[in-house]
């Protein structure tokens, strides 16, 4: 099997986490504004605990609504599953950081 | 051509009080279409997941040429067409054949149709037309072990002797193992079949082992 590019692995991971994804940008957003009008220091912990919470009932609705036989097309390409979804987690996770740290750094 | 030899053995799968596998297994070479047979329910598919990672199991030994596989990477060796759609709605059909490395317009030279279906997604075709596209996509891309878990469903008669000489071809230097309900289109082209009944799997040495395992009358 060909290597994979670093753009197809970006693609395949958008592709099998765009829900996730889609409902985390949406979260991280709406707490980055929330920050934003408030200012308020405390939400921070407070956003990261909800968005575990988040994440945690996404990823269960996703697994049993989304088709059992949808993960063998990436099983085939040889990416292990457990990889993939950590890489979403992480993504997601290090998104909303990357957004919080940004209205901090903008609000001075 | 090298020969390899895939062995998946000692299959148990567990939901919850129910248990589908006691000891699931198939065994598959290169230069050989194995056929396994089963009832409704019998877990064939089951089988086939657990061997792919697609199903938490109890347990399940996979190996090639007597090595464990790794199944986390197993899309490398093995090769699995499901029973239910395989590629994601939100993927086109030429971008999906890029990704495994098979070329669209080789498909398209075998089956001239799909040259309109080139930049379409997969639920813009109909059910047997992404089912041949799936079929020839993962048939072609590379693997050591094909798994068709119900190639002919949905297909056209006309198709199925077409998808019966692609099996065939690939055949002659992969080891492929299906599994389907027609079993006139299977029969004619296993060189060996094996039956799953009551939780484990038996080979077939004749018609009347299939009778005595409740699979034919």
């Amino acid at each position: 099997m060909p290597t994979m590019t670093v753009k197809e692995r970006i693609y395949l991971t958008w592709s099998y986490g765009k829900v996730q994804f889609l409902v985390g940008a949406v979260y991280n957003f709406m707490c980055a504004q929330l920050l934003a009008t408030s200012f308020f220091y405390p939400i921070l912990v407070d956003a990261f605990i909800l968005k575990a919470l988040v994440y945690a009932i996404t990823f269960y609705l996703v697994k049993q609504l989304r088709d059992k036989d949808a993960v063998i097309f990436y099983i085939n390409l040889g990416l292990p599953i457990k990889k993939l979804q950590l890489s979403v987690f992480l993504i997601d996770f290090l998104s909303l950081a990357v957004l919080m740290a940004a209205v901090v750094v903008l609000h001075g | 051509m090298d020969k390899h030899k895939l062995i998946v053995d000692s299959v148990v799968v567990r939901f919850g009080s129910k248990t589908v596998l006691s000891g699931g297994y198939i065994t598959s070479e290169t230069g050989m279409v194995t056929g396994l047979l089963g009832r409704n329910g019998a877990g064939k598919s089951c089988m086939f997941r657990a061997l792919m990672g697609g199903l938490r199991v109890e347990n399940v030994m996979v190996s090639i040429d007597g090595l464990p596989l790794d199944r986390q990477i197993i899309g490398k060796s093995v090769k699995y067409l499901p029973q239910g759609r395989l590629l994601p709605d939100g993927i086109k059909l030429r971008k999906a054949f890029e990704l495994y490395d098979v070329s669209y317009w080789s498909f398209v030279n075998s089956f001239p149709k799909y040259s309109r279906f080139h930049d379409s997604y997969i639920w813009e075709l109909s059910g047997g037309e992404a089912r041949l596209a799936e079929l020839y996509m993962v048939l072609f891309s590379e693997a050591r072990f094909y798994i068709l878990d119900e190639p002919f469903a949905q297909i056209d008669p006309i198709s199925i002797s077409a998808v019966q000489h692609l099996i065939r071809e690939r055949s002659r230097d992969h080891g492929i193992i299906v599994t389907d309900h027609n079993y006139d289109a299977i029969s004619s082209i296993t060189d060996n079949l094996f039956v799953i009944a009551d939780g484990y799997t038996s080979p077939v040495h004749c018609r009347d082992d299939l009778v005595r395992h409740g699979y034919l009358k």
